[in-house]
């Protein structure tokens, strides 16, 4: 009976019925897609920082820019360092150098129409300290994963069923994917030495042009540095730039802090937003119902003087109210739900800086978190509205 | 009420038959002809039957005269424009497999969000006009 009255309240006011169905949709589908938002740029940074490894990352001069771009955009780029620069830093009995390892860079070229240029690494499994532990975090089998001609790859990197991927014409076997960062890395390819060797061989006869003095089997694009405990990262990046020239060496903690706080403004500015925009739709819904009751005081009188309790009223409008919030905020849930899932890559992709989704039940938690705000905005809305009307009325 | 449901079969419908020439666009040709190809073509045939369909039920909304059997025989095939809204990327035609082309990233969501949204706001027309009907 009850349900037939409010159906009938509503039908009878279907504009405004549309209008606070329309708010609450906002209100709900805003949060949801800024909580969102909010919590994949903030798993983003701290995925960089737990995957870089390295405190200082030693790359030629002028590259600094296109290292980022590898690690954090994931745009391929291939830039080498002049030969036994390695060896001659690992010879210097640098202080405070805990660990020390070198990488290889390669991209590929567009194949076609359907292939993007990849980003290959060519790690040394001896000395590694950047991959190796992220690779084993999920393959913890004793066999060694990066055997000549195997390659693991990352999550981004799609493989064919028979698990045999094609680069430059040649066949690789992916040995292992891993899990996904949000950072350029997703789009990496990760090879041993003799295996970087065969595709730098490979990309010479498709036409790709690397500098004449470039010998692959001890060529380096980049030197990754662990700093000793204690010791301050700045210190050794200033021996080793004092040392050597054409180095420019880049402190890996300042190129996350440099991420982080651009994005504060942006973050404090969403926080902000949300915040106004839920303080907005209560007023609007409490203004809204208060019209709406104050319109209807004469029926309510009538339904007081045929026998119905101001608590039976005052049910009455909670159902509504609470039926009105019920369908804005599934619709706005919804919403949010088929934009933001369905384009995630598109939305990574924009936003161009690491983003990293959370997790199914995080995600599941936070809708049904914020599909109960926005169901309870309205009873609780047309409550405080209807509380001093009905008071009014029953003095 | 109910017109706004046609409204939105022929805007959805608006959407599959120009997007994917434009905004939604597929992979250019160059050397050989992408996987996603011939998506465009078939969402602009299917985009043009819904919009059909849909003025065809909007139009019997604003006739006198009921004809319940032949709305909802219409509202059923908003329903395979839906379905097949979704097949062209997935399952009918497909897209190329790399998870960074535009096909991947951006025709393929879109189609299938427009295809969950013909069906959503169709069943929901389905179950307001039954209603409607019963109580009449």
């Amino acid at each position: 009976m009850k349900l037939h009255l409010v159906f009938s309240m509503i039908r009878r006011k279907k504009g405004r019925f549309a209008a606070v169905l329309v708010i609450v949709s906002i209100l709900t589908f805003s949060l949801l897609t800024g909580c969102v938002i909010l919590i994949s740029l903030h798993n983003g940074i701290e995925c960089l920082k737990e995957r870089m490894g390295a405190d200082l990352m030693v790359v030629p001069l002028g590259y600094e820019a296109s290292a980022e771009d590898i690690l954090i955009k994931g745009e391929p780029s291939y830039f080498y360092l002049e030969n036994g620069i390695y060896e001659d830093i690992i010879n210097a009995d640098i202080i405070g150098i805990e660990q020390i390892t070198e990488q290889f860079y390669l991209t590929s070229s567009n194949q076609g129409c359907c292939d993007i240029p990849v980003q290959f690494i060519g790690i040394d499994e001896e000395s590694d300290f950047t991959i190796s532990p992220w690779i084993r975090e999920n393959y913890q089998s004793t066999e060694q994963l990066l055997e000549n001609g195997q390659l693991i790859v990352g999550s981004d990197i799609d493989i064919p069923e028979n698990n045999t991927i094609r680069f430059f014409d040649r066949d690789f076997v992916v040995s292992a994917q891993l899990e996904e960062t949000g950072t350029g890395l997703d789009q990496a390819v990760f090879a041993n030495r003799d295996t970087i060797i065969v595709l730098y061989q490979a990309a010479k006869e498709k036409g790709f042009t690397f500098p004449d003095t470039l010998d692959p089997s001890d060529g380096v694009s980049s030197i990754l540095i662990r700093v000793e405990e204690g010791v301050d990262t700045a210190d050794v990046a200033h021996e080793i730039r004092t040392k050597y020239d054409g180095l420019q060496v880049i402190e890996t903690s300042g190129m996350t802090s440099s991420i982080s706080s651009g994005l504060s403004g942006f973050i404090i500015l969403l926080f902000l937003l949300m915040a106004l925009l839920l303080i907005l739709t209560l007023i609007i819904l409490k203004v809204t119902f208060q019209l709406s009751i104050l319109e209807r005081k004469k029926d309510y009188e009538l339904m007081g003087q045929v026998g119905a309790t101001p608590a039976q009223i005052r049910s009455l409008i909670f159902i509504e109210t609470g039926l009105i919030s019920l369908a804005g905020s599934l619709i706005g849930v919804l919403m949010a739900g088929l934009i933001l899932f369905p384009f995630k890559a598109y939305i990574s992709s924009v936003i161009s800086i690491p983003f990293l989704y959370p997790s199914k039940l995080v995600a599941i938690g936070l809708a049904v978190l914020i599909f109960g705000i926005g169901t309870a905005a309205g009873p609780v809305c047309g409550e405080f509205a209807s509380r001093r009307i009905l008071q009014n009325e029953s003095n | 009420m109910k017109k706004i449901f046609s409204i939105i079969g022929i805007l959805a419908g608006l959407i599959l038959a120009v997007g994917p020439y434009t905004f939604l666009h597929v992979c250019k040709a160059m050397d050989m002809e992408p996987v996603c190809g011939d998506i465009p073509f078939w969402s602009l045939l299917n985009g043009i039957v819904l919009i059909l369909v849909s003025l065809a039920t909007l139009f019997i909304e604003f006739l006198k005269k009921k004809l319940v059997l032949l709305s909802n025989v219409f509202r059923g095939v908003r329903i395979v424009n839906g379905i097949i809204a979704i097949g062209l990327p997935t399952f009918i035609v497909g897209v190329c497999e790399s998870k960074h082309m535009h096909c991947h990233l951006v025709t393929k969501p879109a189609l299938i969000v427009i295809g969950v949204v013909v069906i959503l706001t169709t069943a929901l027309e389905l179950v307001v006009s039954t209603a409607g009907e019963r109580k009449q």
